[in-house]
């Protein structure tokens, strides 16, 4: 019997409850449907199993399983099929049009966010506060969004999963990082409690 | 695109977020970002809003983001005994 063996005891069965709700959650923003998001973290769980000799604890143990989620979502992504028939989204997002006026001027100008917005990452309200504006993001945006800018995934795969052309895709992110940037803008750089 | 449309211009400046921009359009940006601030501070703050994102992704935060969900009892009384009795298969070969 080695080490391995004995960690193996303790291991797995506690995955379920200390981590399987986090990943269960992880699963759900990227992919949005409850089984799909289901079967890849036991999928995930499978293949930390198989994988666990070669876990050396050089990392958290969430943070190992959530990369191997982050593999069986791209995955799931690439065995579906490019939708390339899906139509172009016309629909208008009144919104954002309400940003602009009839000559596409700002209705209200940007500010400027200081000389040195950087200094805003080193305070944990920043991230609160973004992960609020994150999480205020209609569904499609944030799903979007999340793989493109926080996962890195590629523009294709997403628009594998989304069933999307890559010009809806990017009107989409468009869409998305404009919201926000409002957010940001109005919750912190040049709102009430703007540093 | 109108150069003098900033409504234009801040959607072609996402647009180069994610692929080249044809020579018209890239300099249609160039010129419009000369004479306009306000689409200057726009882009400027894009790419910094990218930044965050992709700091964000490094932050523990992020693993539990998305909606406040949880795995239905039922399918975690299922994958703890699938991985009990994987783990048990795993020992006696061993």
């Amino acid at each position: 019997m080695n080490q391995g063996n004995s960690s193996l005891r303790t291991g797995p069965e506690s995955w379920v409850d200390e981590h399987g709700d986090v990943l269960f959650r992880f699963a759900l923003a990227r992919v949005g449907k409850v089984d799909v998001a289901e079967e890849l973290v036991q999928d995930t769980f499978l293949a930390a199993l198989r994988a666990y000799d070669q876990f050396r604890g050089d990392s958290q143990e969430r943070t190992w399983l959530i990369s191997i989620l982050k593999r069986k979502i791209i995955d799931s992504f690439r065995n579906k099929k490019c939708d390339s028939n899906t139509p172009h989204d016309q629909s208008v997002d009144s919104w954002l049009e309400s940003l602009f006026d009839n000559r596409g001027q700002w209705k209200n100008a940007p500010q400027t966010w200081g000389v040195r917005p950087e200094a805003a990452l080193e305070t944990e309200e920043f991230w609160n506060m973004f992960q609020n504006c994150l999480n205020k993001l209609p569904t499609r945006m944030a799903t979007s969004f999340r793989l493109r800018e926080l996962d890195n995934y590629s523009a294709e795969d997403i628009c594998k999963e989304q069933q999307l052309s890559t010009s809806n895709l990017w009107v989409i992110l468009h869409r998305a990082r404009i919201r926000l940037w409002k957010c940001l803008d109005l919750n912190w750089f040049n709102g009430e409690q703007g540093s | 695109m109108s150069i003098f449309s900033c409504k234009h211009v801040a959607k072609s400046i996402n647009k180069s977020l994610e692929q080249q921009l044809s020579l018209k359009e890239s300099l249609t940006v160039r010129m419009h970002l000369l004479m306009c601030q306000n689409c200057r501070f726009f882009k400027r703050q894009m790419l910094f809003l990218r930044r965050v994102s992709r700091l964000y992704s490094n932050r523990s935060a992020y693993q539990s983001d998305g909606p406040q969900a949880q795995l239905p009892p039922k399918s975690k009384q299922r994958l703890k005994n699938l991985l009990q009795n994987l783990r048990d298969s795993k020992d006696s070969e061993s």
